[in-house]
């Protein structure tokens, strides 16, 4: 009879156990939260809408595509190949470079440095200084060293730094409403 | 089909279910439609829950502005991306992150820890299920490695690989649950595992290891080397494994004719084999190379071997003095790949391969002391020896497919055609082929050993194609065939129908039908056409619908149910008539259920999933039997119909496992799985008691002893590990322990057919520590 009644028991378990489980999965779906890096991918595309090249970049020829270079996170590439596979910057196609040699960053319209990338930001930069290349990265401690733009993370949010005198000496201009959102490191929160 | 005995018990379970109020009639219609209503319930009830899930959800990142992006709430440490959501099956990845913290001992291992529902049993070697099929050949899932088949295609299926110690070349394995021979190729009935090996790119410079798991005195080391340089990267490994093996460990067994059980042990005289040990010595070697140029050229090689003795057996010592394993099986293998993907622009694009494949495969049984271990054919008409089969396998494959997109990708095409040329001759150094079937007699009165002394060959042609057609985000629609044809089989077809609706970003519900079927092993091929006939492969359809959602960016959940059906085969041989063929052993409807969940924090990862199989019918074909799938339709030696239940295989299993990583570098991993009961053995219990009743002391005695020991019932495995990370060395050091509880790891049964249940054996797997540490330069 211990041997019917176990059996009975497992033969209802199966909708149970889905119950148990899905029910949670429905309350976290509620929820909206988005990823790290999928919010840092929005904020590279939305960057440009507020960014002009100057003309001697040739920003214009749509022949040629837009290069967003990327140093130190593979998986980061991902995301942006997938996100700008049908999206197009200033109306050309967005080409994702994963710079792996120094002399590769002079292609590049923008540069993304991750804080994974171990190389020296120092060599890094000798290559974009006074040249029209965005250079962006979320490493804070890249804010000091004349990385345009830092996105940092601050109690759940990611807000950008814009280092205007690195956007000076770059050439490349900036809205004032894009100016006018730049958010200090060392912000408090409310 | 039979329930005599058992009876009374279907109906009394029937009686306390509310199904029986749904269905009238007899207690066949009765056992065969509870479980498909509860399936249908089931599906349904998934049906109305995911719609909860979907619309849930509110604005997506795309349409934000800069000052919306700056408000959105983020999460850090997850990166899936939605691409791999909408591939059209049920998929598990195991990281190079999983795989360096879990102390599995092997590929088995691993996959058990993480897939759901899957699990390995003993054999001669390790035999892999999933979602409710396991057999004793591993021939029923694919094994690749880069995508390229490592099957041994004459008899057993998946041996490389599984056995090997060495995990630290893996970037990752993505595990298919459930069929995909439209995509892979025939023989991927329940699933495929795919490894994909590290690279320059992902494992750039050079890395070290040593290992010593104490228990299996199992001590080893590893170097590897990647190297990166613009149109150009190379990486390089190596490993080389010592094991003696767990000699302390204990098996249960059951002598089929007296009925009397207990434990073996290494040290009470009878001499078992110990676990995972090397064969005579031989320790395991794994060597690969991979190398990109030009960036669209590949060229990668890769060497593995495994050799294992079969746990239960002693040794034996040959009259010549050296002492070997009663029974022990082996394989090496030696794989080289040229790979070209050329664009010729931005929408058509390549894919080309070459590549060319030998493996090595022994089974010996000693019984015969007086001749050397490997001397004269077990099977042999020409006087008996020890040799089971010992063969090589070759091939030579080609294969290209064109991949064709509109500008917008709306609209994608592929076709595709290979070719292979297996050629199965004697072992690598030997000078005759010895195969399961030598001493079949085919009707002009020759023995097959004589025919295939010197070997045979294969040729394989196949054409696949598939459409993508994203009409909306909510009607994605997929096409897929595939038509394979060997020179001594007919013509085989793989269809696949597949609607994939975004219903939201992040969330996606896939609805796929396809007919997935297995090749025969080219043994049986080859008897059939010696035979002059040719069977009708072996095929599985599966209705699936998943659901896969990324609902907090930190956290990934798949849900699947499926239900399946198809005639499975198996070689049937009548000495009456001296013709033995390839034919159906019966027909399997089962269904499966299963939930995924990962969590990935900055500083933790968790993960849970639970599976459901149920079998729905087993019925014999006619002729048929006794048979290893289900004891569900049974007739062998006054042994009748039991239980509806997989045979080998647990309904309900629960998987657990979490990496936290604490205050000074240190990491600490756990991962369980749960076993919730072993349904399909537990109808072996219930078979014998019909037979016996109260009229078999002996029995009684037995069974008994298995409920102490309990056997059938839940069955825990844990594993732990800590790592420390010296960032000054760039090195990590992990203690671990395997089977920290102790647990059984079950003999796959073939089916019973003696007085007493001789299939019913387990190893006792104790608890095992070992220590590894890894330096990266």
């Amino acid at each position: 009879m211990r041997l019917l009644i176990t059996i009975k028991k497992m033969q209802n378990h199966s909708l149970k156990i889905l119950f148990f489980i899905l029910m949670p999965i429905c309350a976290l779906a509620q929820s909206k939260y988005f990823s790290e890096y999928e919010v840092k991918a929005a904020y590279l595309e939305k960057f440009t809408h507020f960014i002009d090249w100057p003309a001697k970049v040739n920003i214009a020829d749509t022949n040629k595509p837009f290069i967003l270079g990327i140093i130190g996170s593979n998986h980061f590439n991902a995301l942006l190949k997938d996100k700008f596979r049908t999206k197009k910057i200033e109306g050309k196609k967005v080409e994702i470079l994963e710079v792996s040699t120094l002399e590769e960053i002079a292609l590049c319209n923008i540069l993304f440095i991750s804080k994974l990338e171990s190389t020296k930001i120092d060599q890094i930069l000798s290559y974009t200084e006074n040249k029209p290349i965005l250079t962006i990265s979320d490493n804070v401690e890249n804010s000091k060293n004349g990385v345009i733009i830092i996105l940092f993370l601050k109690s759940s949010h990611i807000y950008f730094q814009i280092n205007k005198d690195a956007l000076q000496r770059s050439g490349l201009y900036a809205s004032t409403l894009l100016l006018n959102l730049s958010k200090d490191i060392n912000i408090e929160e409310n | 089909m039979l329930y005599k005995g058992t009876m009374w018990k279907t109906e009394n379970i029937m009686k306390m279910n509310f199904l029986n109020i749904i269905v009238e009639g007899d207690d066949k219609m009765k056992k065969q439609f509870a479980p498909m209503l509860k399936a249908i319930l089931a599906l349904i009830f998934l049906l109305s829950v995911l719609p909860i899930c979907i619309y849930a959800q509110g604005k997506t990142i795309e349409g934000m502005t800069i000052e919306e992006l700056m408000n959105a709430k983020v999460v850090t440490g997850s990166l899936t991306t939605l691409t791999k959501l909408k591939i059209p099956v049920s998929l598990t990845t195991i990281t190079t992150e999983d795989i360096a913290v879990t102390p599995a001992r092997n590929i088995a291992d691993l996959i058990e820890i993480y897939v759901p529902g899957a699990i390995w049993l003993n054999h001669t070697s390790p035999r892999i299920g999933i979602r409710g099929v396991i057999i004793d050949r591993n021939y029923k899932f694919l094994m690749l490695v880069n995508g390229k088949n490592m099957n041994q295609k004459g008899m057993q299926g998946a041996e490389l690989e599984l056995s090997n110690w060495d995990l630290n070349d893996i970037e990752r394995i993505e595990i298919i649950r459930g069929p995909g021979s439209v995509t892979y190729g025939p023989g991927a009935i329940v699933g495929i595992i795919n490894i994909i090996t590290k690279t320059a790119t992902t494992s750039n410079g050079v890395s070290i290891g040593v290992e010593d798991n104490f228990a299996y005195n199992s001590k080893g080391g590893y170097a590897s080397l990647g190297f990166t340089r613009k149109d150009f990267n190379l990486f390089v490994h190596g490993s080389l494994r010592y094991t003696d093996g767990y000699k302390n460990a204990d098996y249960f067994a059951v002598d089929q004719n007296t009925g009397t059980a207990g434990y073996l042990n290494t040290s009470d005289g009878n001499g078992v084999m110990p676990i995972f040990g090397d064969n005579l010595g031989k320790p395991q070697i794994k060597l690969h190379f991979d190398m990109n140029f030009f960036d669209e050229w590949r060229v990668w090689a890769r060497y593995t071997n495994s050799d294992q003795p079969a746990l239960f057996r002693q040794k034996m010592t040959l009259a010549a003095g050296e002492k070997v394993p009663v029974w022990f099986t082996g394989q090496k293998g030696i794989v080289g790949v040229l790979e070209n993907n050329h664009s010729f622009s931005e929408n058509i694009s390549l894919k080309s391969n070459i590549s060319y494949k030998s493996e090595n495969h022994y089974n010996y049984w000693v019984t015969k002391p007086l001749l050397h271990y490997d001397e004269g054919g077990f099977n042999s008409p020409h006087g008996a020896g020890n040799i089971v089969s010992a063969f090589s396998e070759s091939e030579i494959f080609l294969s290209s497919i064109i991949n064709i997109s509109q500008r917008d990708e709306k609209y994608k095409y592929a076709l595709g055609a290979s070719y292979s040329y297996n050629i199965y001759g004697p072992g690598w150094g030997n000078n005759k082929m010895y195969m399961l079937s030598n001493d079949y007699k085919i009707p002009d009165g020759r023995y097959i050993e004589d025919i295939i002394a010197d070997g045979f060959n294969t040729n394989t042609i196949s054409v696949f194609s598939e459409c993508n057609f994203e009409f909306h985000p909510l009607a994605n629609l997929l096409l897929s065939a595939r038509m394979d044809k060997n020179n001594y089989s007919k013509y085989f077809f793989s269809p696949r129908i597949g609607i994939i609706s975004e219903v939201e970003k992040n969330n996606i519900i896939k609805l796929i039908w396809q007919r997935s079927v297995r090749m025969n092993t080219a043994e049986e091929l080859y008897k059939e056409h010696l035979y002059n006939t040719k069977a009708n492969p072996e095929m599985l359809d599966c209705i699936e619908l998943m659901y896969s959602t990324l609902p907090m960016g930190y956290c990934l959940i798949n849900v699947s149910a499926s239900y399946n059906w198809g005639e499975m085969l198996g070689f049937v041989y009548d000495p009456a008539t001296i013709k033995g063929e390839t034919k159906p052993i019966g027909n399997l409807e089962y269904f499966t259920a299963e939930v995924e969940a990962k969590f990935k924090f900055e500083k933790a990862t968790y993960g849970i999933n639970h599976s459901y199989v149920k079998q729905i019918s087993w019925e014999n074909a006619t002729g048929i039997t006794s048979q290893g799938i289900s004891y569900a339709d049974y007739n062998f030696n006054g042994l009748v119909s039991t239980g509806n239940d997989l045979n080998n295989w647990a309904n309900h299993s629960t998987k657990l496992f979490a990496n936290v990583e604490l205050p000074y570098q240190i990491t600490l991993h756990a991962d369980g799985q749960f076993f919730w009961k072993w349904d399909g053995y537990e109808d072996v219990q219930l078979m014998y008691i019909a037979k016996y009743g109260n009229n078999n002391s002996a029995w009684e005695i037995l069974n008994d002893k298995l409920d102490d020991e309990n056997f059938a019932g839940t069955d825990v495995k844990l594993n732990l590990s800590i790592s420390k990370y010296f960032p000054q060395f760039n090195s990590t050091i992990s203690l671990y322990c395997i089977n920290l509880l102790g647990s059984k790891r079950y003999s796959y049964s073939t089916g019973e057919r003696y007085n007493y249940p001789s299939r019913v054996m387990w190893v006792n797997e104790s608890a095992a520590f070992g220590i590894k540490i890894n330096v990266n330069l």
